[in-house]
């Protein structure tokens, strides 16, 4: 018995491949491009975060923040709206590739801020449950189980990705309060983002197939901790100079 | 920082890549199977009788499909396309396999369901392999290529009508192709590869048609 001609259709190839056109297009590629336009909507306003948060170091740190704080609920809006609507669990995956950007950007951006405002990095079921408050306010019914795909939507590596993205902020936070002579904040972001990177490394390890751009975002990791370092050295020896001076 | 918090992300990390290299296993021993299969296919191109082949070449793909859907069950549930990178190029093959036993069967184009039947023909319709349409077109287009060879190898044996028929039908392929719109990704690379293999099915029923040897 040949199994093949027990399901021998008569399709012209034509045809078959109109089928597939639409389905390429309705499935696939209008819900792609959707998805890209929004990933750049919440990456675009989370670096507006950012660069509003590096004015703390010469602004009023409460103030920064709290505007900051709202220029993320407005992002979380923006994920809850766009982005998680448009997924299902599985084509979580299947379209991660496309936010994950616009995912590591936001937790970069709550990263900084958390460290601001609470002097250390939230966690990630911290910022996951963020979001999903912010899904459970949006639903109609309250009374709605807020899903799985919700509670774990930045997935780990996004928020080790955004982590190490953080450092960056970090560094010019710490160059920018040394050059203004604030040394106890800028020992204060030295010791916290040393204790960062080890712990980051130490991550990596396992991270090595997910992530072709990891190295490089490693290696400029390890480049922004030793910037701080150096800075934090120049402002030491400069101190100490200057009291012996003193002494005299 | 709690480290606690950290041993967590790094026990997520540590089963993710166990997981991975669980699969890449799996996906090894398929790799296995797709080849004895292309072993097989290559005995077609200089096989008299093409008929004759067809039954055990329906046998190796289901060799083939068993150790897909065990690789596929082993998938964590909703984590299909977080690791499908893995086995896409394996399962393409063995769909351009599929389509050209399928072809030389029923000398029409296989789809997705039909390719899932053949596959797994006593399972139920779920239980089959899953074949993403992606993996699907780049099978096609696979497909192709292999005829065009196959076509060159069977006039040296003197089966001038493959050389037709294949040449026919691969030219319908490549139209229903231009139907699709391509993202300019690796599909679109394979799909512009497919007009010169179609160019080479040409060329062969050009030499044997002006040398008169079609009937």
């Amino acid at each position: 018995m040949l199994s093949g001609t027990l399901f021998h259709k008569d399709v012209s190839i034509y045809s078959l491949f109109e089928e597939l056109a639409d389905k390429l297009n309705q499935k696939k590629i209008e819900k792609r491009e959707r998805l890209v336009k929004a990933s750049r909507d919440v990456t675009y306003q989370s670096k507006k975060a950012i660069y509003l948060l590096h004015r703390a170091a010469d602004e009023d740190l409460f103030s920064i923040c709290s505007s900051a704080k709202e220029q993320l609920e407005n992002i979380r809006q923006l994920i809850c709206k766009l982005l998680l609507p448009e997924l299902s669990a599985e084509e979580y995956f299947r379209f991660h590739s496309v936010f994950t950007i616009a995912l590591q950007e936001y937790t970069e951006a709550r990263l900084f801020l958390s460290y601001l405002s609470e002097g250390r990095a939230l966690t990630l079921d911290e910022i996951n449950a963020e979001i999903s408050q912010q899904w459970q306010s949006l639903l109609e019914n309250s009374e709605e189980e807020v899903i799985d795909l919700v509670i774990h939507f930045i997935s780990v590596q996004d928020y080790i990705l955004g982590m190490i993205d953080v450092s960056g902020e970090l560094m010019r936070y710490c160059i920018n309060c040394s050059s203004r002579n604030e040394s106890k904040k800028a020992f204060e972001v030295e010791s916290f983002l040393r204790q960062l990177s080890a712990e980051i490394k130490y991550l990596a390890v396992y991270m090595s197939h997910s992530n072709d751009n990891l190295e490089n975002k490693l290696q400029a990791m390890r480049i922004n901790v030793q910037k701080v370092e150096n800075a934090c050295y120049q402002l030491y020896v400069r101190h100490m100079e200057f009291h012996s001076k003193q002494d005299e | 920082m709690e480290s606690s918090f950290f041993f967590k992300l790094n026990d997520y990390l540590e089963k993710e890549s166990q997981c991975r290299e669980n699969l890449r296993e799996c996906r090894d021993r398929c790799d296995a199977a797709v080849r004895s299969a292309a072993v097989l296919v290559e005995s077609l191109h200089k096989e008299r009788d093409l008929s004759s082949k067809l039954q055990e070449l329906y046998e190796s793909l289901r060799e083939v499909a068993s150790g897909f859907v065990r690789l596929q069950s082993n998938v964590p549930v909703d984590e299909y396309y977080k690791y499908n990178e893995l086995w896409r190029s394996s399962l393409s093959q063995a769909v351009a396999v599929g389509c050209l036993v399928y072809y030389l069967d029923c000398n029409q184009l296989a789809d997705i369901f039909v390719l899932e039947r053949i596959f797994c023909p006593k399972e139920p319709e779920a239980s089959s392999v899953r074949i993403e349409l992606e993996d699907y077109l780049v099978g096609v287009c696979n497909l192709v290529g292999e005829l065009s060879r196959l076509s060159v190898n069977r006039v040296t044996i003197g089966d001038f009508e493959f050389a037709v028929k294949a040449a026919k039908f691969s030219s319908e392929v490549l139209a229903g192709f231009r139907l699709l719109n391509f993202r300019n990704d690796y599909l679109r690379r394979r799909f512009d590869g497919m007009k010169y293999d179609v160019k080479k099915l040409e060329e062969v029923v050009y030499d044997i048609s002006i040398r008169g040897l079609l009937k």
